[in-house]
This record gives structure tokens, C-alpha cells and sequence, in this order.
């Protein structure tokens, strides 16, 4: 891959000076449907307990607690759709004087309960969580007082005053108009994916539910304009349509295959370097012993996140699923090998195991397999961040510039290749007459991974 | 409505990539829109007929399921 660092390389500084945390290999960001959380805000999920207490049920949630069963360690997250905030106007007779309003969208928050006592010269709100029935009263003076009062002691609603009469006193008033914006739209879809650009830290993304060719476009068009343009190397995991047989439990070898064809066919006209598909569906457990089916792909992307770079997903169990559904037939299996699309098959004495950890990248492309592209991507970064001090500084005319430049960005590419990220690497700066005029060096870097053991064992699998 | 359906027709057909560069349409809804159709960015239509493809996709339900 090429990096192209645009404007002047620095000089006056000692190279070994510049001191730059590279970032983890492995941060996930993941978009898709919840219950809580607000919209379009990355939370960082490290923990399931966090994830159930900010988005509290949904696809994102699914999506992130199969990723922590199976190994991710750093997701940023991101709740989407067109949800809307419940709503409470207080009246003094007919007119309007205090509006609440959730502090985040959803359909739970029409269960805040409201009430309104006192006279005189004193009112009292009550605001009532519906999640545990703790009960937050605040007095005032004025509506002044009040609003001050209830939107610095509870978390549940933001107050505005509308009026100076005091609210008339009433009992067991409920927020109302709270949704869950459950249907997502594609301009949802797109606008996840354009917050997503500016985290440039991001290994990979996948965005839930996102199974369209028009969608599988949009987000490797993202993917591919952040890597060209230098922002940040990124691929995608991609979702194919879901399994959806009349009887869950007993699908027929005709659906099996037709859902199998479909998805070939959906996808026969669609490659792309960062894209990585996965099919099928596993049964999971939910943390109420509750048996669910949901896609594999979060819980292949976990056990990504948890295997060190250039480590290949070949044969890795992800953890948490219970069964597959359905069970590809060999025949089957070959066709999606054929087809670069990733899936599960269980494996005596082992589990559920990935069988295939290849990506669909155009032919004559060389990343073809998720680990490589990983490690090429994140060794970019590395690189990147590097580079990046340099940035912005003046060019010298001894031609130092380049050497320090290139000392800094061999740094961290030395680690990983000392760590067994990466195989190997090559790393060429340009910086001709012409484009020194301009500031500009061209920094190519090259990166070889190993890949013996993982055709030795595909044939193993496949013969 | 009559109206600006005469409006639409009457425009002339330009090359998408034209109107999208023309009216700033990101690369990744361009894309994106195009693929749902099956247009290619040399492709020719009426400039406020793809923005009308484009407004109709970004609303229609994309499942997230």
C-alpha cells in the first residue's frame, strides 16, 4: 500500500524524539439498532454490563454482547435510526410552563412518571425512573429554580421553562411520544457511516443489518476513500440477508440451498478489497438462558478482535454459540469458499469453527485474506501516526528530512515485525525536485504476511 | 404537482458523475444509489431525477435486522 504524506517533512529535530502510542489493532465500530443510547454518539464497550445498561436491547446490543463473548476488547459502538424523545408539558391551567424531555430517544422513557405537588409559595416535581422506581424530588421558588433544580440532580429528562406560573399540581403524569425507531432506513445506514469517518483509529466496521448490495457499496466506497485519501485503513465486515426457513428448527435442504444461491447470487457482481462476508446463523443464549438466533458474523468479528494480528481465523472457534443454523453441506461449503463468503462449520472435537477467512477482493487484487489485510491496515496506521509529526514542518536542504522521516515511521513497523504482526516489510520515500517544491514525499510501504499453513489446511478441509 | 413534472422532463439529461459532482452528493450515497439502480457514473439522466432517486432510497427501509 501507499501512503502519500502531503505537505512539508520536518527537519530540525532529532529523530527518536517523537514518541507515539500506536493504537490498538483491533477497535471494532459497530452501528446498528438499540432501545437506549443516544443516536448517532459513539460509546466505547469494553464490558457487557455497560453495553446492557447504555442500550438496554436492540441488534447494536446482540451485536456487541456475542462480540464480548467471543474475545473483542475495544468496540466503539453507535445506536441508530430515527427514534424520538418522549415528552411532558407542564400546564398552569392552559398554558404551557415546564417542558421535560428525555435525555435520550426511546420507547422506555414514556414510563418517567411526573408529579407535580404543592402551593403556594413552593412546587415540588417528582421524576420517577421506570427502570428501578427511584424517585428524584426537586422544590423551587420559581419555575427558575426548578428547571435548575431538575436538570442538575437526575439523568432522566431535561426540563425548559416555557412560562413563570407554576405548573398546576397533578399525579401521575407520563412522559409520552418516546420511540424506539426500530425500521431503519438506508439514509440511516449512510449517515452511521459517514459518523464512522471521523475515527480514524478503527481497524474494522460493520454495520448491522447493513445486508444490500447498494449498502455493501456504500460502506466499502467509505472504506475505500478513507484508505486513499489517508485518513484512516479500515475494511468491513458485511452482512449477508438473513436465514429465514418457515420452521426454524427444521429447515429443508431446499432452503438451506436456496438461501445459500441467493446469497451467491446477490453478491456474484460485488467485490471489493475491504470487504469481508460472513453467512449463517448461530443460537445463542441470552443472559437470561433464553435461546436466540442471530447472524455469526458479530461473533466471527470477536473472535477476530481477540487473535493477534496476522494470526489467521482458519479453524478459530468463536464462543457463545450453542448450534449453527443451518449446517452447510459439503457441497455447499465449496461454493461458498468459491464465493469468498466466510461461515462457521462444526468441527468434531473442536466446536463451531471458521472454515474460511478470505475477503472478496476484485482478481489480481492481493489482500485476499481478512488476517493479511488486517495486518497491512494496521501497520498503515502505525505508519501514519508516525508520520504524522512530521507533518507541517519546514523542509531543510540537506535532505535530512526524509531520514528522520523515515527513522520514525521504521519504529513502530520494527515492533511489529519483532512481534510477528507483520512478516516483513519495505518501506521506499520519494521525494523528487518537483514535489520537494511543493513539500510532498511519497511514502510506500510494503508488507508480507505468512500464508503456508492456511492452504495446506484448506485443502485439508476440502478434500 | 403537473407542474413539476414538466419541470423534470424538460431538463436536459446529464452524466451522473455531473450531477453529482454538481449538486455534492457524497461519494458514498452516489455509490450507493447507483448500485441500487444499476447506473454506472457515465450514465445520462435528468439531474432532478436522480435527486429524486437519491431522496427515495436514503427513506426506504433498509431492514436492520
Amino acid at each position: 500500500m501507499a501512503t502519500r504524506i502531503i505537505k512539508d517533512v520536518y527537519t530540525e529535530y532529532l529523530s527518536g524524539s517523537v514518541v507515539v502510542t500506536p493504537p490498538p489493532s483491533n477497535i471494532e465500530f459497530v452501528a446498528g439498532w438499540a432501545e437506549g443510547g443516544e443516536l448517532l454518539k459513539r460509546y466505547t464497550i469494553s464490558d457487557k454490563a455497560t453495553a446492557k445498561a447504555i442500550f438496554r436491547d436492540g441488534e447494536l446490543l446482540k451485536a456487541l454482547l456475542e462480540r464480548l463473548d467471543a474475545g473483542s476488547s475495544i468496540i466503539y459502538a453507535v445506536r441508530i435510526g430515527a427514534a424520538l424523545k418522549a415528552a411532558l408539558v407542564l400546564k398552569s391551567g392552559e398554558t404551557d410552563v415546564i417542558r421535560l424531555e428525555a435525555l435520550e430517544p426511546g420507547a422506555w422513557c414514556n414510563g418517567i412518571e411526573v408529579d407535580v405537588s404543592g402551593a403556594g409559595a413552593i412546587r415540588t416535581i417528582e421524576i420517577t425512573d421506570p427502570d428501578n422506581d427511584a424517585t428524584y424530588a426537586f422544590s423551587g421558588e420559581t419555575n427558575d429554580a426548578l428547571v435548575a433544580a431538575v436538570n442538575g440532580g437526575q439523568h432522566l429528562v431535561k426540563a425548559v421553562k416555557l412560562a413563570d406560573d407554576f405548573p398546576d399540581a397533578a399525579i401521575g403524569l407520563q412522559l409520552t411520544g418516546g420511540t424506539d425507531g426500530e425500521t431503519l432506513t438506508n439514509g440511516d445506514y449512510i449517515d452511521a457511516i459517514e459518523y464512522s469517518e471521523q475515527f480514524p483509529e478503527v481497524a474494522w466496521v460493520h454495520f448491522v443489518g447493513a445486508d444490500t448490495p447498494a449498502l455493501w457499496t456504500a460502506v466499502t466506497t467509505s472504506c475505500r476513500n478513507m484508505v486513499e485519501n489517508v485518513l484512516g485503513e479500515r475494511f468491513a465486515i458485511l452482512d449477508m440477508p438473513r436465514f429465514t426457513p418457515l420452521d426454524l428448527q427444521k429447515s429443508t435442504p431446499q432452503e438451506v440451498q436456496d438461501y445459500v444461491d441467493n446469497a451467491i447470487s446477490l453478491k456474484s457482481e460485488f467485490t471489493d478489497r475491504n470487504a469481508v462476508f460472513f453467512i449463517g446463523e448461530g443460537r445463542f443464549l441470552d443472559s437470561d438462558g433464553n435461546a436466540y438466533f442471530n447472524r455469526v458474523t458479530s461473533a466471527c468479528s470477536g473472535k477476530m478482535a481477540a487473535v493477534d494480528l496476522q494470526k489467521s481465523l482458519l479453524g478459530e472457534s468463536p464462543a457463545g454459540i450453542v448450534s449453527l443454523l443451518p449446517e452447510f453441506t459439503r457441497g455447499q461449503q465449496v461454493q461458498l469458499i468459491q464465493a469468498n463468503i466466510n461461515y462457521l462449520r462444526t468441527q468434531a472435537g473442536i466446536g463451531k469453527i471458521i472454515a474460511l477467512s478470505v475477503n472478496a477482493p476484485p482478481a489480481g487484487e492481493t489482500y485476499n485474506r481478512i488476517e493479511k489485510l488486517r495486518a497491512v491496515y494496521a501497520a498503515g496506521k502505525q505508519a501514519r501516526l508516525a508520520a504524522f509529526p512530521h507533518l507541517g514542518r519546514p523542509n531543510d536542504e540537506g535532505g535530512e528530512g526524509l531520514k528522520l522521516l523515515e527513522e520514525d515511521i521504521k519504529r513502530p513497523l520494527e515492533l511489529m515485525r519483532q512481534k510477528g504482526h507483520i512478516d516483513s516489510y519495505q518501506l521506499e520515500m520519494v521525494s523528487t525536485p518537483e514535489m520537494r517544491s511543493l513539500g510532498e514525499t511519497l511514502v510506500r510501504l510494503s508488507v508480507n504476511s505468512m500464508k503456508a499453513f492456511e492452504i495446506i489446511l484448506t485443502k485439508v478441509y476440502l478434500d | 404537482m403537473a407542474s413539476k413534472k414538466r419541470d423534470e422532463t424538460s431538463e436536459e439529461a446529464l452524466r451522473l458523475s455531473t450531477i453529482i459532482e454538481q449538486n455534492n452528493i457524497r461519494p458514498t450515497l452516489a455509490n450507493a444509489v447507483m448500485a441500487a439502480h444499476g447506473l454506472k457514473s457515465s450514465d445520462r439522466m435528468e439531474p432532478g431525477r436522480l435527486l429524486r432517486l437519491v431522496e427515495e432510497w436514503c427513506s426506504a427501509p433498509a431492514g436492520g435486522k
